[in-house]
Parts: C-alpha cells; sequence; structure tokens
C-alpha cells in the first residue's frame, strides 16, 4: 500500500491543524476541546502505528511466558478444565509469541525496493526482445493483477469501486 | 521514515529530467517550479484572511481606479487548486461602477497534476463565444506580484451533480431526466471543441505538434513520465510495461484539436432548473492533440455509473455506443477505432500516473492544502485505474 496508515494519520493531523480547528468558532468550547482530542489521539497513534504490531507479539510473547511459569508452579497438576484449556492456549500462542516481525516502516521500505528491483529487472527483460519481453510482461500481469484485487478489497468499503459486490471480503484475502 | 531524494531534489537531478524529457516550454516551468517548491517549507492551505491582502495587493496594480473586494469564500471540489470566491466593486473604462463575483485559481505548494496558469487562462480566453466557460479576466503567471501562480476569472453558477445524489469523487450519478437533458449538451460541446480553429488565438503557452506526426503522442509521453520519474513514490512495473509500448506504438495526429484533458462528469456545472450546462470548468490539463485522447477519456471505466439496469454509462450520461456515434454526428469527424483504443491506454496510463505519481506524493510529501484527500482518493482510485489498464492491455503482449 503506497498511502500506508503513517501519511493517513499524517493526513487527518493536517486538516484538523490548518483547516477544520482554526474554523471552529471560540465559542464552541466542546467542539474545539473535542477536535483537539482528536488530534491528540492520532499524534499519539502515529508514534506508535510503526510498532503496535510487534509490540501486540511481545505482550502475547510476555503472557504466554507468564502462563508457562503458573502452571508449573501448580503443586499438584491434577487435570482440570482451566489447565487443559491453558495448555492448549499456550500451545497455540507459544509458536506465534516467537515469530520475528519487522515494525511496519522497515516492511514499508523493503517492499518498495523489492517493486524497485522488479521493475529494473522488467526493463532489462523488455530489451532483451520480444521472447523475453513477452514473457516479463505476463508475469507483471499476472502477479499485477493479484495485487490489485487486494487493494481493491481493501478499500471495498469506502464507495470507489463499480464492483465491490463481486470482490471477497478482506478477511479472506492473503 | 527514510531519505526520499526525489521529496529533496537537486538542480543537477532536476537539470537531468528536463534534458531526459523534453516537454513544451510551459509545461518544463510548471514542473520544474513544482520541484523548486518542493524544497521549500511545509505548505499551509490560504486562509480567507491571508488572501485577501494578497488580493487586494494584486489588483492594485491591475485596476485603475477605487475597488471593493468582499465577501471572500472558500469554494470546495477542487483537489488541485485552492479556490475561493470573492465579490469586486470596481469603474470599468466606462467610469461604470460594477460589481461581479468571481473566481481565485492559486497554484498550491503542490498537486496531483501540476500545470501553468498561463495556459488555462489562455485556452478560457480563446473559447469565449464557442463553448460555456469563465471569462478569464487576471492572471499572475508565476505568482510574482500575488506570492503564487494564480488566476482571476468570472464565477459560473450550477452545479456539477444533481442534489442529494451520491458521489464517489470520480463517478456521477444522474437520474433519467438530467441523463436526457445533459448528454447531449456534454457530447455536442466536446464536438465542438474539436473544431475549434486554435490558430486563430493567442496560445502562446502551448507549443503546437505538426499534424501527420506522432509529435503530439511524444509531446504526452514525455510530460507523463517526466511527472512519474518526479512523483513516483514506488515503482509500478505495469506503468513501466504500458509506457514502453505507447512509445513503439505512438500514431501520427490526422487533426490537430484543442484536448481538453479532464473532460468528464464533475468538470462542468449545470443549472439544477434548467438543465443547461453553464460552463465547462478545469481546463489546466489542455493540450494541442488528438480528439480521440478526450473521447477515450470520457469512456475510461474510471468515471463510468451503471443506470438503473445496470448498464454502463460514460460518465454516468449514456453508453459508450451512443456517446461515440452521436460525437461522430455533432462534430463531423471519424471517430477511428484503432486511434480510441491506443488513446484509452494512454488516457488510463496517465489517469495510473496522476494517482500513483502525483497523488501519492503529494499526500506523502504533505506539501499540498489537500493532503487528506488525496490520502483517501489514492488507495481508492489507484486500484481501479491500475485495473482498467491492465483490462485494457492484457491481450497486447
Amino acid at each position: 500500500m503506497l498511502i500506508d496508515d503513517p501519511v493517513r494519520i499524517r493526513s487527518l493531523i493536517r486538516a484538523l491543524q490548518d483547516v477544520v480547528i482554526p474554523s471552529i468558532a471560540p465559542q464552541a468550547q466542546l467542539a474545539l476541546e473535542q477536535a483537539n482530542l482528536v488530534r491528540l489521539h492520532l499524534s499519539l497513534m502515529l508514534t506508535q502505528t510503526d510498532y503496535a504490531y510487534r509490540l501486540q507479539l511481545s505482550e502475547l510473547a510476555h503472557f504466554s511466558a507468564m502462563l508457562g511459569e503458573l502452571i508449573a508452579c501448580l503443586a499438584a497438576p491434577a487435570g482440570s478444565t482451566d489447565l487443559d484449556r491453558a495448555r492448549q492456549l499456550l500451545q497455540r500462542a507459544e509458536p506465534i509469541a516467537r515469530l520475528q516481525i519487522p515494525d511496519r516502516g522497515e516492511l514499508a521500505r523493503l517492499t518498495v525496493a523489492v517493486r524497485e528491483a522488479s521493475d529494473r529487472i522488467l526493463q532489462a527483460a523488455l530489451d532483451q526482445g520480444d521472447a523475453v519481453g513477452r514473457q516479463a510482461a505476463h508475469i507483471v500481469l499476472d502477479y499485477v493483477g493479484r495485487q490489485i484485487v487486494r487493494e481493491r478489497v481493501a478499500v471495498k468499503t469506502a464507495g470507489f469501486d463499480l464492483d465491490a459486490a463481486a470482490l471477497p471480503d478482506l478477511k479472506d484475502v492473503t | 521514515m527514510s531519505f526520499d531524494p526525489k521529496q529533496h531534489p537537486t538542480e543537477e537531478w532536476i537539470a537531468g529530467l528536463r534534458v531526459r524529457y523534453p516537454t513544451e516550454r510551459y509545461v518544463d516551468r510548471a514542473l520544474t517550479r513544482k520541484l523548486h517548491t518542493r524544497i521549500g517549507p511545509t505548505y499551509h492551505p490560504q486562509t480567507v484572511e491571508s488572501v485577501a491582502g494578497r488580493l487586494r495587493h494584486f489588483l492594485e496594480r491591475e485596476i485603475q481606479g477605487p475597488f471593493a473586494v468582499s465577501n471572500i469564500g472558500t469554494l470546495t471540489g477542487g483537489a488541485s487548486k485552492e479556490q475561493f470566491s470573492f465579490h469586486l466593486r470596481w469603474q470599468d473604462a466606462g467610469g461604470d461602477t460594477r460589481t461581479e463575483r468571481l473566481v481565485l485559481r492559486i497554484t498550491p505548494g503542490a498537486s496531483a497534476a501540476e500545470t501553468h496558469r498561463l495556459r488555462e487562462f489562455q485556452l478560457m480566453g480563446a473559447l469565449q463565444g464557442t463553448l460555456p466557460v469563465p471569462s478569464p479576466r487576471w492572471i499572475d503567471p508565476e505568482g510574482a506580484l500575488f506570492g503564487q501562480p494564480c488566476l482571476i476569472c468570472s464565477f459560473c453558477e450550477g452545479v456539477t451533480k444533481p442534489s442529494g445524489e451520491a458521489a464517489s469523487g470520480m463517478r456521477t450519478s444522474f437520474g433519467p431526466d438530467y441523463r436526457k437533458a445533459l448528454a447531449p449538451q456534454f457530447i455536442r460541446h466536446l464536438a465542438d471543441l474539436a473544431n475549434v480553429d486554435w490558430r486563430k488565438h493567442d496560445l502562446s503557452a502551448f507549443d503546437a505538434p505538426r499534424q501527420e506526426t506522432r509529435e503530439a503522442v511524444i509531446q504526452q509521453l514525455n510530460w507523463w513520465e517526466r511527472v512519474w520519474a518526479e512523483d513516483s513514490v514506488a515503482a509500478e512495473p505495469l506503468l513501466t510495461l504500458v509506457g514502453r509500448w505507447l512509445r513503439d506504438h505512438a500514431p501520427t495526429v490526422d487533426k490537430v484539436s484543442i484536448v481538453h484533458g479532464d473532460y468528464r462528469a464533475g468538470n462542468f456545472l449545470f443549472s439544477p432548473t434548467t438543465l443547461q450546462i453553464t460552463a465547462i470548468l478545469d481546463w489546466e490539463l489542455a493540450f494541442l492533440g488528438d480528439r480521440h485522447a478526450d473521447l477515450a477519456y470520457v469512456i475510461d471505466p474510471l468515471f463510468s455509473e451503471r443506470n438503473e439496469n445496470g448498464e454502463l454509462l460514460v460518465c454516468g450520461l449514456c453508453t459508450r455506443e451512443v456517446f461515440l456515434d452521436e460525437y461522430a454526428r455533432c462534430s463531423g469527424l471519424p471517430v477511428d477505432p484503432e486511434r480510441l483504443r491506443y488513446y484509452e491506454i494512454l488516457m488510463g496510463w496517465r489517469n495510473c500516473v496522476i494517482a500513483l505519481g502525483g497523488g501519492s506524493r503529494c499526500a506523502v510529501g504533505q506539501t499540498s492544502h489537500q493532503d487528506i484527500m488525496f490520502a483517501w482518493l489514492v488507495p481508492g482510485v489507484a486500484p481501479i485505474a491500475l485495473g482498467a489498464l491492465r483490462e485494457l492491455v492484457k491481450d497486447l503482449f
């Protein structure tokens, strides 16, 4: 996504700061206060957004470790519904908590670099004549086609897409 | 955020782009100015107060005798230029006092499509009496007096969409009565535009391409390839692929016409009571070239809307077949399917360049007055524009 969350949040903050808040009449104190709170919320979200997913994983790892220690400290771990559920959850959580997730900013930069490299290789392929160029063109059309669907789905509820109803749900797109 | 060299252009880089992509003189001026402005401080939208002072300062140089500016207000709807309306009271050359509502169009810190005010000013002048267009009054083409390039033109009454109709920002939904009244006018005005004898007018801000050559297309490709090189925030291989194809298959132009360049629903005003088109707006992307470019733009699926029966209507007004047949009849000019196909691809490619290039750059760079609009439109429009382009070219390779 070229316009990622930090870009969107910064644009919201600028609109509030530059246009909306200065236009609120001084006597509309509640509106002014809430507009400023919106701006503050957004500013805080902007500082968190790159790291939000990693922090959530850290939290999962943290509490999984705690749960493991708590289970271990039970004197006589006789079977119980709670204990069975705790062990199942731990089994599910531990591999996820071990995932090494890059910050979103790093992921975005890597994606841009991979796009750029693809573009240069495409140009080289097009320079190598019709047969290679055609093969490269088909690869591009295939991959771009699938990415377009992904991006259309991401904004299908925004009202831009004439054929939004034919698109899959966001939760079903990988 | 990592360092982005395009956001901090050097003189050497700018000079390199100007050599690599030779464009029309005034296109070059506008694009080069954009890059110089990008280096400057963060742009903040104009306030009514700041506009009032600068407007008075500007008009003092343009109007002999007393004048008064009042009722300054912002106009919405423009993602490209900052627009204000105001009332001007002054004495004309005959000494009579006149009051008129006018529009001030200001080049902001950045916009999705950077253009030169003189080009639209000259075109509005050239088309007076031929098409319903705002009447141009004064211009500060380089911003020497106003501080930013701007122009002043007459205010035209009208609306861009039926009252209560939803609009996505790119599409407009017209009911049957509106379509019946508006579609024939929409087509006729475009047909009239293609037949304007532009050589009779002062269009010195345009570099006219020669007929029966590929110059008109090459001008367009250089213009928008330069924009892509200046503005893109990430590579898009589909645009590279299609850009190559467009250059390899550029057709000649059988008749050089004025091309509006952004002719669609949303860019004309009509009276909600008489349903007469009162003004064709937004001439900033106009150029001299092939009329098929305008035809291709009108039928772009990005601007299409379905009617009550699910039928696809170009610009929400009529079917593609009706549009093209009526255009040929009204203009007396042939519609060549092969050229039309080429320009569908060219204009679809240009849509992507504007959305993914200029639009994204505005949002990422925070250099326009409408960052929030671009941050909203680009993710919504770009995949649709790319999808439409892919559909057009998928069998070409």
